[in-house]
């Protein structure tokens, strides 16, 4: 197995994945979008490059179904994950799409169900709940994701005032809904549990490695250093939060930034002179 | 999420002892950025008492609150007391840390012993090198 190397916006291009197959390559798999910078990846590009050269492309795009289009077809796409909970459905179901004649093996034996792929009576309800929420996301794709951009947009600028700090990912090509920061000379667990405080909702670096202390994997890969990895938030918007909201927002980070900063060996060294600001 | 105990919430909400001693008779500063722990130890000493101590810390939520429960714990006690600090006595009057932050408790003796080893250093006091591991026995880092 080969990983390709993303730039300083956690992407990949085309031109990459193309040198990087070779006779033998059996799949490329790509994310749509990074669930914690919020970088699109060129997903129709990879798509071309992949048809071209005869091997099965897979995406990723648990962050962008229900929020960006999506055409199978048109982008090449063979195989395709998408998980419920990320668009207003229930926790726990989602969908593996694959484009007819794509060689599947069974994921577990024993039942008919699901042409024998997966074996055991499926979760109807889930199912159901999925497909209407689905639906209700896609219907309202395009006004939704101008709302949450907008809002995006006003936390992105808002949160860039404060000094040494940094977004993270592609600040154009963008999920509608994905706020990723760094800020210098503080740790995110402890911004985490005061916004907690404040009734804020938010995440550090992604919900899977909440039990490890290395900082995010995703952030180092992009050449954010250690100690600025440590120091990040992820905030996620949606459709039903308000404008009220990201003032709220804009409020309380600015303040638990200062205030964390104001006990931190790290920042005074950064402010008397003696370590030097990265950010 | 109850990641942490109530102790440990009261003392990183209302951490006891922060800031810095300008004048203070010992430092000490252990852990590092890259780990993304650092912990400073300011202490006033009259009479081998420890008559003031407060703290800086960059870290987790459970390194804010070591801290302030070591602070605690050794204010107004006697300096021998202080170096004799564990990380378990501080994890135990914390009600407990998850494993993967008993690490933040380390810290804390050690940021504790460096700071008295300082003292030490300043006073000119004899003292065993052995009693003052250097911050790298934390597996925490350097597991």
């Amino acid at each position: 197995m080969e990983l390709l190397p993303v730039g300083t916006l956690g992407t990949v291009t085309a031109q990459q994945v193309s040198e990087a197959i070779r006779e033998d390559t059996a799949l490329v798999t790509i994310m749509y979008a990074n669930n914690e910078i919020g970088s699109i990846l060129p997903v129709s590009e990879i798509g071309t490059v992949c048809r071209e050269q005869g091997v099965i492309f897979h995406t990723d795009a648990v962050q962008a179904a229900g929020h960006l289009p999506i055409d199978v077809r048109a982008q090449n796409i063979d195989l395709l994950s998408l998980s419920a909970h990320k668009f207003h459905g229930p926790k726990g179901i989602g969908v593996l799409y694959a484009r007819q004649g794509v060689p599947l093996t069974n994921l577990i034996e024993g039942g008919a169900q699901e042409r024998g792929r997966r074996a055991g009576t499926e979760n109807v309800p889930a199912i159901a709940g999925m497909a209407a929420a689905l639906e209700k996301s896609c219907s309202h794709m395009v006004e939704n994701a101008a709302k949450v951009s907008a809002l995006r947009d006003k936390l992105i600028s808002g949160l860039s005032q404060i000094p040494h700090s940094a977004l993270n990912g592609d600040p154009a090509n963008r999920l509608p809904g994905n706020v990723s920061f760094c800020f210098e000379g503080i740790e995110g667990e402890s911004l985490l549990l005061l916004l907690d405080d404040w009734g804020i909702c938010a995440s550090s670096g992604s919900a899977c490695t909440s039990g490890s202390l290395d900082p995010s994997h995703v952030l180092l890969s992009i050449g954010r250093p250690h100690e600025v990895a440590h120091g990040s938030l992820r905030l996620s918007l949606c459709e039903e939060n308000t404008e009220g909201d990201i003032d709220a927002i804009l409020k309380a980070v600015p303040e638990i930034v200062g205030y964390l900063r104001n006990m931190s060996p790290l920042w005074k060294g950064k402010v008397s002179g003696k370590k030097e600001f990265i950010l | 999420m109850a990641l942490y105990s109530e102790t440990v919430m009261d003392h990183f909400r209302n951490p006891r002892n922060v800031g810095v001693i300008k004048d203070a008779d010992g430092v000490g500063e252990v852990g590092n950025a890259v780990c993304g722990d650092i912990m400073k130890i300011y202490l006033k000493i009259e009479d081998g008492i420890v008559s003031d101590v407060k703290f800086e810390t960059f870290g987790y939520g459970s390194a804010i609150a070591s801290s302030s429960m070591a602070t605690e714990l050794i204010k107004g006690k006697p300096l021998s007391d202080a170096l004799k600090l564990t990380n378990q006595a501080v994890t135990e009057a914390l009600d407990g840390l998850p494993a993967h932050k008993l690490h933040c408790s380390v810290l804390a003796e050690e940021a504790i012993q460096a700071a008295v080893k300082d003292y030490y250093d300043r006073q000119g006091i004899a003292y065993d090198p052995k009693e003052f591991p250097d911050c790298g026995s934390c597996a925490g880092c350097h597991g």
